[in-house]
C-alpha cells in the first residue's frame, strides 16, 4: 500500500467538512435533495476518516509497543510487517533504521569490550553502517582500545622480561644453593674427617705428651743422677788428690824413717865396737884376774860376767841390725808400695779428672736435653691445644656445613615459591577477569 | 518459497553506509529484515519472513562457510564472513556479514542476528578463489556428509597456512 493514511484521512477530513459546506448552502438556498446529498457525503467522508485514524491508532500503538521495549533496553524489537506507505510507512522505517544502527553499536561494542576481556585486542568497532554520535562514540572506543592494546603489549613485553629475569635469578639462587648444598655436604664431610683426624691426633699428641712427660721425668732423672755422678766423681777426685798427698807425706815419713834406721844403724856400729872393745876389755881382766890368781878370782867372775854381757849386746845389736834391715826392707817396699800407690793415685785423678769432665758434659748434654724436651713438650702441648681448637672449629664447621645444607635447602624452596609466586602472580595479572554468563 | 532463480553473474552494490540487517530464530527461519535488506535482494518483507536465510545463498557458497558461521554462533561466539549472497534476480552481491548470537534476560540463545557491510574489494579478491577451491573439494564428494567434511578441511588448512585465528584472517585480508 503506497497511498498514505495520514494524507487520505486529511482528505477524507476535507471532502466531509466541504460536504458539510454544500448542505450548509443546500439549507440556505432551500434546495433539500442537494442537501440531503451534502449530508450523505459528509457521513461517508467522516466514517472513512474514522476509519483512517482507527488504524492510525494501531500505527502508534505498535510503534509505542516497540519503543517502550527498546527504552527496557530489548534490542530484538522492531516494527514488523509495515504496510503503511508516506509519511507512516517512514516514520517506521525509521524507527527500525534507528534501533538497527543502535543495535549495531551495542552488538559491536559489547563484541569489542568481550574481545578485551578476553584479551583479545585485534577487535575493534566497525565504523561503517554508523553516523554522528555513534559513530564519534565508537572511534573513540576504538582509540581507547587501540591504547589498550599498546599498553598490554608493553605490560606484556614488561611482565616477560620481568619473568624471565626473576627466571634467572631464581635459576642463579636455586643453582647458587645446589652449589651451596654440595659444598655444605663436602664442607660437613671435610669438616667430619677433620674432626675425626683431630680426634686421631688428639690421642696420638697425648700419647706423645705422656711419652713426653716419660722422657722429661728420666731425663731430669737423669741430669740427677749424672750431677750426682758428678758430686761423687768430684768426691773420689778429692779423695784421690788427699790420697796422693797422703801417700807423698807418707813417703816423705818413709825417707825420714830410713835416715832414722840409717843412723840407729850408726848407733848399733857404735855399740858393736863398744861390745868388741869391752869384750877385749874383758878378756884381759879375766887373764889379768886369772894372773891375779885368787885375787882375781872375784874379778875374773866379774868379768866373766862383763864379757857375757858384751856377748849378749853383741847379740842383741846383732838382733837389732838384722831388725833394722828387716825394717828397711819392709820400708822399700813400703816406699816401692806408696809410691805405686802414688803413682795409681794420680792416675785414677787424672781419670777421675777425665770422668769429671765427662760427667759435667753428660750433665749439660742432659741438661740440653731436658730443655729439648721441655720444648718438645710444650710443642706437644700446643699441638693438643691447637688439635682441641681444630676439633671445636672443625665441630663448629660441621654444625655451620649442617645449617647451610639446610638453609641451602630452604634457599632453594624459597628461590622455587617465590618463582612459583611470580608466575602465579603474573598470571593472575595476564588473566582475564572470570567469566560470567555472557551478556547479551 | 518461491523457485530458485537461475543466478547471473550481474553484481550488484548497496551503499556502504548502509547496513544490511536480518534477524532469524534458533533454526536460521528470518525473523526481521531491515529495508535495505528487502531492497538489495529484492524480496519483500512478507517474502521473507519465515523463509529459511539460505533463500538469498549463492550456490558459489561452499557449505563450510556456513557450518563455521553456524558452529561458532552456537557455541555463543560472533562470527565474521565475506558471503555472497543471490539476489531474487539471479544477481549476486557480497557482504562483509557479522552473525552474533541474540540473548534473552537469562542468558540464552534466543536467535541469531546479522549486520551486512559492503567488503572490501580486496578482501573478495582474496576470499573468492579460497572459497571457489573449497567448493571444488566439496563437489568431489557425492556423499553430502563427506562433502562438507571436506570442503570443511580445506577451508581449515586453508586459515592455519595463513599463521593465525580465523577471527584475525578476516580483517587480515
Ligand atoms: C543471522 C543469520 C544470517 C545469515 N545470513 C546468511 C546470508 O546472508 N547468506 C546465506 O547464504 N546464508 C546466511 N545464513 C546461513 C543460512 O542459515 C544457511 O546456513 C546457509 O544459507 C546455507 O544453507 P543450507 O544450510 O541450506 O546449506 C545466515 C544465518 C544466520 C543465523
Amino acid at each position: 500500500m503506497n497511498s498514505s493514511l495520514l494524507s487520505e484521512t486529511v482528505v477524507a477530513l476535507g471532502v466531509a467538512a466541504a460536504a458539510l459546506v454544500g448542505a450548509g448552502i443546500g439549507l440556505a438556498v432551500s434546495a433539500p435533495v442537494a442537501t440531503g446529498a451534502a449530508v450523505a457525503a459528509a457521513g461517508v467522508a467522516v466514517a472513512v476518516a474514522a476509519w483512517r485514524l482507527a488504524r492510525i491508532t494501531a500505527v502508534c500503538r505498535r510503534v509505542t509497543a516497540v519503543a517502550e521495549r527498546i527504552a527496557v533496553g530489548d534490542f530484538e524489537a522492531r516494527v514488523l510487517g509495515i504496510r503503511e506507505g508516506g509519511e507512516l510507512g517512514r516514520l517506521q522505517h525509521a524507527f527500525n533504521d534507528a534501533i538497527d544502527r543502535c543495535d549495531a553499536f551495542v552488538r559491536e561494542s559489547a563484541a569489542a569490550m568481550a574481545a578485551i576481556r578476553d584479551n583479545r585486542y585485534h577487535r575493534r568497532i566497525l565504523p561503517k553502517g554508523l553516523h554522528g554520535a555513534v559513530r564519534g562514540a565508537s572511534e573513540t572506543i576504538n582509540q581507547a582500545m587501540e591504547v589498550i592494546q599498546r599498553r598490554v603489549a608493553a605490560f606484556n613485553a614488561d611482565t616477560a622480561a620481568f619473568e624471565s629475569a626473576i627466571g634467572r635469578v631464581v635459576d642463579a639462587v636455586s643453582g647458587a644453593a645446589g652449589h651451596m648444598k654440595s659444598t655444605a655436604g663436602v664442607l660437613g664431610q671435610g669438616a667430619t674427617a677433620t674432626r675425626d683426624s683431630a680426634k686421631v691426633v688428639e690421642t696420638s699428641s697425648e700419647h706423645a705428651s705422656t711419652n713426653m712427660e716419660t722422657v722429661a721425668a728420666a731425663t731430669t732423672e737423669l741430669a740427677a743422677s749424672a750431677r750426682e755422678i758428678g758430686r761423687d766423681v768430684n768426691r773420689s777426685a778429692a779423695i784421690a788428690r788427699e790420697a796422693v798427698a797422703k801417700v807423698e807425706h807418707a813417703t816423705q815419713t818413709i825417707a825420714s824413717l830410713s835416715s832414722a834406721t840409717e843412723r840407729i844403724d850408726e848407733i848399733v856400729e857404735l855399740i858393736n865396737a863398744i861390745a868388741a872393745q869391752t869384750n877385749l876389755l874383758a878378756l884381759n881382766a879375766t887373764i889379768e884376774a886369772a894372773r891375779a890368781g885368787e885375787a882375781g878370782k872375784g874379778f875374773a867372775v866379774v868379768a866373766q860376767e862383763v864379757k857375757s854381757l858384751a856377748g849378749q849386746t853383741a847379740r842383741a845389736t846383732e838382733d837389732i841390725s838384722r831388725s833394722i834391715v828387716e825394717v828397711q826392707t819392709t820400708m822399700r817396699a813400703a816406699v816401692e808400695a806408696v809410691t805405686a800407690i802414688g803413682s795409681t793415685m794420680t792416675e785414677v785423678d787424672q781419670i777421675t779428672a777425665h770422668v769429671a769432665e765427662a760427667i759435667e758434659a753428660q750433665s749439660q748434654a742432659t741438661q740440653e736435653i731436658a730443655r729439648n724436651v721441655e720444648q718438645a713438650f710444650a710443642g706437644v702441648r700446643e699441638i693438643s691445644e691447637t688439635i682441641r681448637r681444630v676439633t671445636d672449629h672443625a665441630t663448629d664447621s660441621e654444625r655451620h656445613a649442617g645449617l647451610t645444607m639446610s638453609a641451602s635447602g630452604g634457599l632453594a624452596e624459597q628461590s622455587a615459591a617465590l618463582g612459583d609466586s611470580v608466575k602465579e602472580f603474573l598470571t593472575s595479572l595476564k588473566r582475564a577477569p572470570q567469566r560470567d554468563a555472557p551478556a547479551a | 518459497m518461491s523457485s530458485q532463480p537461475r543466478p547471473t553473474h550481474r553484481e550488484v552494490h548497496f551503499d556502504p553506509d548502509d547496513l544490511i540487517v536480518s534477524k532469524t530464530d534458533l533454526k536460521g527461519r528470518i525473523t526481521y529484515a531491515n529495508r535495505v535488506f528487502c531492497t538489495v535482494c529484492g524480496y519483500s518483507e512478507a517474502e521473507l519472513l519465515g523463509q529459511p536465510h539460505s533463500i538469498i545463498r549463492h550456490p558459489d557458497m561452499p557449505r563450510a562457510v556456513f557450518k563455521l558461521l553456524w558452529d561458532t554462533i552456537q557455541n555463543g561466539q560472533e562470527v565474521f564472513a565475506y558471503v555472497k549472497n543471490m539476489a531474487r534476480s539471479g544477481d549476486f552481491y557480497w557482504v562483509f556479514a557479522h552473525v552474533t548470537p541474540s540473548y534473552d534476560g537469562q542468558g540464552h540463545i534466543v536467535g541469531y542476528h546479522s549486520n551486512r557491510r559492503v567488503p572490501e574489494r580486496r578482501a573478495i579478491e582474496a576470499i573468492a578463489p579460497v572459497y571457489a577451491e573449497v567448493l571444488r573439494e566439496e563437489q568431489r564428494h557425492a556423499n553430502g556428509k563427506d562433502a562438507l567434511a571436506a570442503g570443511y578441511r580445506r577451508l581449515i588448512d586453508f586459515v592455519n597456512a595463513q599463521k593465525m585465528p580465523y577471527d584475525e584472517l578476516v580483517f587480515a585480508l
